[in-house]
């Protein structure tokens, strides 16, 4: 059981706090030999699988490392190219290390902003009336639940499957938010939390509650 | 008889020393309100304690008064130990619900002592934002001491820093300290 | 328990079948501007669902709950996206799902020399057919 990360979203729908919890490293390496028998794209500068998925690297996932060494957006360390380092057959055999991108702050703010969209789009598709946002999402590998206060605020949690007693915890953050961002002078409305206390506060109450999860288990 | 009973108002009664409990909530958005107040009319961070601690002194003038007549009949501390006590005790106990943790003499200067509190109620839900340097917003308490001292006639300066949680320097002045000497051994 | 309406879209993103049963709102919008919005919530969900995911995703979005209903979502590997809505009580709609498609979409629309794919459901077979398996499921019963 674990938490993957919290989200908390001011009335207009922009990031205003994220926190990561627990996050997982997803990288595979191999050794391949000429030709390269997976088909790489230029995406961001970033060197990304766009086709021929196996052994665990899946399309998406980008380049880490050649040979060991770590790459520098789309070149090796010594500037070399990597599209060109790998079409030149004496290279080879090369060792690569793929992995899952790590959600930069970018990405995050647009989780967040797209999440809020969705909110509001359940919302008008409803088949029944008075029907409030999405609470919950559910896919294969994790689960959010969200919560949305009365003056607007949404807090969302990005748990694993099978995390229990989530629905506590939203309470518990909501009571952090609460405490140490709404009664601090120093804190602005809509604005980003970037409050000591309700970081510490907040790591303390997430350790409390793997805690009991493990003891319950 | 009935109309003799009705008589009786608010005022015959014994003053009420009333239940010494405030919401903790209500006052720390009250203080987050003024500190916000004071910081719209400031523009440096020493500016916004000494603005913290005039809010202070007001309350200390008051509270000494108040103090005096319901716990100490009247009698208002001469000694400096005394009164520092008095605020390490009466004063926070009715203000903050506990008394504060230590009170300290400094080692090398005979003027300066230290109240230390390990969490200030006044600071239990502030974080200070890192570009305003060592704020410590209890500088309001330390405009309390300040009032109270001064108005006890024992001219002194009182400044809060973070040092073991929360300190208050308390700084007298020359004539004090002499006048303390006078009276020792009375 | 309940069955709200269905929603069918090929992998291009058009409605092929809309369906519905305890339908208690209307979205105000015509089916064809409702089933756009859906399937653009729909292509969003799954972009954020990968993207939020912590590891790689082999079916991805499963279902949302709000207060009042549940939409649940499955994608066959051809891309025919199957999304029914229901109350907050019902159970194993996926399965149903699964059904709707091996045993009605598969057996009379692809079976079916006379439907071309990419285009909106017009055999009364299926749509016969699906409505029995709806009104005798559980979920819909109870």
């Amino acid at each position: 059981m674990a938490i993957y990360s919290i989200y908390i979203l001011s009335k207009s729908g922009g990031l205003i706090y994220q926190y990561d919890h627990t996050s997982i490293k997803v990288e595979v390496e191999k050794t391949f030999s000429y030709p390269l028998d997976i088909q790489l794209t230029e995406k961001n500068k970033r060197i990304v699988v766009a086709y021929g998925q196996k052994d665990g690297i899946n399309i998406g996932h980008i380049l880490l490392a050649v040979n060991g060494s770590q790459l520098n957006g789309t070149s090796l360390g010594d500037g070399q190219e990597v599209t060109a380092f790998l079409a030149n057959e004496s290279n080879y055999p090369v060792n690569l290390k793929f992995g899952r991108p790590k959600l930069s702050t970018n990405d995050k703010m647009f989780l967040a902003s797209g999440f809020y969209s969705f909110y509001l789009i359940a919302r008008q598709l409803s088949p029944v009336l008075a029907s409030s946002g999405i609470e919950f999402l559910e896919a294969d590998t994790f689960k959010l639940h969200g919560f949305q206060t009365l003056t607007g605020i949404q807090f969302l949690i990005v748990t694993e499957p099978n995390q229990m007693n989530v629905e506590h915890l939203l309470r518990r953050v909501y009571e952090l938010y609460a405490d140490f961002a709404l009664k601090n002078p120093f804190y602005s409305l809509e604005m980003p939390i970037r409050c000591e206390k309700f970081e510490s506060n907040l790591r303390l109450v997430l350790e409390q509650q793997e805690e009991s999860s493990v003891n319950t288990a | 008889m009935s109309s003799l009973k009705l008589k009786t108002t608010i005022l015959d009664r014994s003053i009420s020393k009333g239940k010494n409990e405030v919401s903790l909530n209500g006052f720390a958005l009250l203080f987050s309100e003024i500190v916000q107040y004071c910081q719209n009319r400031v523009s440096t961070v020493p500016e916004l304690q000494a603005k913290l601690s005039e809010f202070g002194q007001q309350v200390g003038i008051r509270m000494l008064d108040l103090l005096i007549v319901r716990e100490k009949n009247g009698k208002r501390e001469i000694k400096l130990l005394q009164i520092l006590i008095f605020i390490k005790s009466t004063v926070w106990k009715s203000l903050f619900g506990k008394e504060a943790d230590k009170l300290e003499h400094a080692n090398d200067d005979d003027h300066t002592y230290y109240l230390i509190e390990k969490e200030s109620l006044v600071n239990k839900f502030i974080s200070v934002p890192k570009d305003k340097g060592n704020l410590n917003c209890a500088a309001f308490s330390a405009g309390i001491i300040e009032g109270i001292l001064n108005t006890s006639n024992f001219p002194a300066k009182v400044t809060a820093h973070w040092h073991k949680g929360t300190t208050y320097m308390i700084k007298f002045d020359e004539s004090v300290i002499l006048r303390d000497k006078q009276l020792e051994g009375r | 328990m309940t069955i709200h309406n269905l929603y069918m879209f090929d992998r291009h993103g058009v409605l092929m079948y809309y369906g519905e049963w305890n339908r208690k709102r209307q979205s105000g919008m015509t089916i064809e501007e409702e089933a756009k919005l859906m399937y653009g919530m729909l292509y969003s969900i799954r972009n954020f669902v990968n993207k939020m995911s912590p590891v790689d995703v082999r079916e991805g979005f499963q279902c949302y709950r709000t207060s009042k209903y549940v939409l649940n979502y499955f994608e066959t590997p051809s891309g025919v996206k199957f999304v029914m809505n229901t109350d907050l009580h019902s159970q194993g709609v996926r399965e149903l799902l699964q059904q709707i498609n091996s045993q009605i979409y598969i057996e009379y629309c692809v079976k079916n020399p006379a439907y071309r794919s990419g285009e909106t459901i017009q055999c009364e077979l299926f749509k016969t057919k699906l409505d029995e398996l709806v009104k005798q499921s559980p979920i819909f019963k109870g």
